[in-house]
């Protein structure tokens, strides 16, 4: 795998990725 | 699978939303991240002549200690936040396991696979446009993410934010149709 291959792979991946992280934030995870 | 390990990432923050999103979802991507490393270092070549080849990243034994590894990272913030990062890492097994380019080794170099040949069927298109794989992936998700909904509707989950991660999560199947 070169390395534009293997960056645009893992850009798929992380772009959405970031954005449900992002906007979940911290919701839900000081539940007790 | 692509979007299905969103959603199956999704599902899982859905009933334990104490586990952070971000783990859930690398979680459920580990595998893809480490095939990716090998595949780049030559470790899992994926084209002829060498042939495909990702017992490392995709077996189901490592499949199962990349999931425990990573879920063990996160054992200080309770046994429920790691069991919960284990189960979206396990997610990528099931999914891989109905399609995937090559059946699922048990163990790297193993004999034994798991999983069936679907790969070649997948790829073909169907009546309705999409390809096999495409609907396989796309009732995943559709399971996947009315678990989301079912159990994030009773948690401090906003309606909101469970709407628009599943408006993202089947924005980007629909964007691979």
């Amino acid at each position: 795998m070169g390395t534009h291959e293997a960056i645009q792979q893992l850009l798929l991946i992380l772009l959405p990725l970031a954005i449900l992280a992002l906007i979940h934030g911290r919701a839900g995870e000081d539940r007790r | 699978m692509y979007s299905a390990h969103f959603a199956a990432a999704l599902a899982v923050k859905g009933r334990i939303p104490r586990a952070p999103t971000w783990a859930l979802l690398t979680a459920a991507f580990l595998p893809d991240f480490l095939w990716v490393a090998f595949a780049r270092a030559g470790l899992e070549p994926e084209y002829p002549p060498l042939g495909f080849f990702d017992d490392w990243s995709h077996s189901a034994l490592m499949i199962v200690l990349w999931a425990t590894l990573f879920a063990a990272a996160f054992w200080k913030r309770g046994g429920i936040v790691a069991l919960a990062v284990w189960i979206a890492g396990l997610s990528h097994l099931l999914l891989d396991f109905l399609i995937h380019p090559a059946r699922l080794a048990l163990y790297p170099h193993s004999t034994v696979h798991l999983g069936w040949s679907l790969w070649a069927w997948g790829q073909r298109t169907t009546r309705l446009g999409p390809s096999h794989y495409w609907w396989i992936e796309a009732a995943a998700i559709l399971v996947l993410l009315f678990l989301y909904v079912w159990y994030a509707r009773r948690t401090a989950l906003r309606p909101a934010l469970i709407a628009a991660s599943c408006l993202l999560v089947a924005g980007l199947h629909l964007l691979a149709a």
